[in-house]
């Protein structure tokens, strides 16, 4: 039998497991577009999970949640990965957060991998501002994947790093201010 | 990943952090590299990095002339090799401050000044451009000024002329005025020519073209051993094998 390597150190891939009946709620974005997720998982954002902590204190009904910074395709894409994730152990990615050497699941590296560079900031601008440790965790090291290997030249072109002197002329900032 | 730009700096600091810690350490280095706010952003993740060799194997080419980078600036960097095409605002006096150990210019014909290459071999012969090796300047024309020049040696062979100087340090170099008729050209090839490499452009030549080749050489050289101190004179001698003496 082949031997497992590094079995350990990886987290598990999300499985399905007999669990209870799914709480869909509505979820709204900045531009208006609604979309439905299961309530496990919007309770990987911690943002969104103090919302819905809230509600349920209260014993109100929740039946729209609004996300005022993050737009209807990213939030999408935001759901889809929760939706991918919900059943995953939080202390995982809270394990992981710090940690240099970040394994990406297959399934992971394929979702962001294939996001044009401007899709893939605003999901990770979008994971930061609701807080969602996993997807921070992957989305960064994809980025850090993305220059590796990179010389200085080529990194600045990936990051649009302007050179020294191509600073905007009428102002006084520079760029290495 | 679609080969498209990550705006990097548009994120929260936070981010950047994260992003860089998970890095490689020879990525880190190259982003630090940047500009001095990559630098410093690098050196508040305070990594266990104690001290970087760095090895710079530098080239610039094809660089693009505007406000900010002028001739003057790339000539006095100090450069090994520089090549410059068709500069229109080149002035031949100018280059006497610049450092360089091998330059190439290609030079139209009418922007040639026959006057201010001659005060540049007058400037060179009172010391400037210590580091010079070779110079070519490419052009159409075979006509050259040395007047004022104190020329040592000149021959002629089969029409190219050769004009010997020496500057004050006794470094002798050779101006050579070769003529070269018709040449096909390879595409962006090198052709030797004596002992230096010339680098022809692309296209077809069909009219009589001049190189003027300018060569200090190192073996002119004269140690000036009466200007030594008696003390340092006995000492030189004290170490040469005795025949010598």
């Amino acid at each position: 039998m082949a031997p497992k390597k590094n079995s350990a150190k990886r987290p598990q891939p999300s499985t399905p497991k007999p669990s209870a009946p799914a709480r869909i709620v509505k979820v709204q974005s900045s531009d208006g577009h609604i979309l439905q997720a299961d309530v496990r998982a919007l309770l990987l954002s911690s943002t969104l999970a103090a919302t819905i902590k809230g509600y349920d204190d209260e014993n109100k009904p929740l039946e729209k949640l609004e996300v005022n910074n993050v737009v209807g395709f990213t939030l999408k894409l935001v759901l889809e990965w929760c939706e991918k994730h919900k059943e995953d152990d939080p202390a995982i990615a809270q394990a992981e957060k710090d940690k240099k050497n970040i394994f990406i699941p297959s399934w992971d590296r394929h979702f962001l991998t294939k996001l044009p560079m401007g899709n893939l900031f605003d999901l990770i601008t979008a994971a930061y501002h609701l807080d969602i440790t996993g997807l921070i965790n992957y989305g960064c090291k994809t980025v850090a994947n993305s220059a590796k290997g990179k010389s200085t030249e080529e990194m600045r072109e990936l990051f649009g790093i302007p050179e020294p002197w191509e600073q905007p002329s009428t102002s006084t900032a520079t760029w290495d201010d | 990943m679609n080969g498209q730009i990550f705006p990097f700096l548009r994120l929260p600091t936070d981010l950047c952090s994260e992003i860089l810690k998970t890095m490689d350490y020879q990525e880190i280095i190259s982003y630090s590299l940047l500009s001095k706010k990559a630098l410093s952003m690098i050196k508040a993740l305070q990594l266990p990095i104690s001290y970087v060799q760095i090895r710079m194997d530098a080239q610039l080419t094809r660089v693009p002339l505007d406000e900010n980078i002028s001739l003057q600036h790339i000539g006095t960097a100090n450069l090994k090799d520089l090549q410059l095409y068709y500069q229109n605002d080149l002035n031949l006096v100018e280059i006497c401050s610049w450092n360089f150990e091998s330059c190439m210019i290609n030079i139209r014909i009418d922007q040639l000044s026959l006057r201010d290459l001659n005060r540049f071999f007058k400037m060179w012969v009172q010391g400037s451009n210590p580091k010079l090796k070779e110079l070519y300047i490419l052009c159409g024309t075979q006509i050259i000024l040395i007047k004022g020049l104190k020329i040592e040696e000149e021959t002629e062979e089969q029409g190219e002329k050769k004009f010997m100087i020496r500057n004050v340090r006794g470094i002798g170099a050779e101006i050579s005025v070769l003529v070269l008729k018709s040449i096909l050209t390879p595409l962006s090839g090198y052709v030797d020519v004596g002992k230096a490499t010339v680098l022809l452009s692309n296209r077809k030549l069909d009219f009589a073209l001049t190189y003027l080749l300018f060569l200090s050489n190192m073996d002119g050289q004269k140690f000036p051993f009466r200007r030594l101190s008696n003390d340092i004179c006995l000492k030189v001698l004290k170490t040469i094998d005795l025949h010598e003496m």
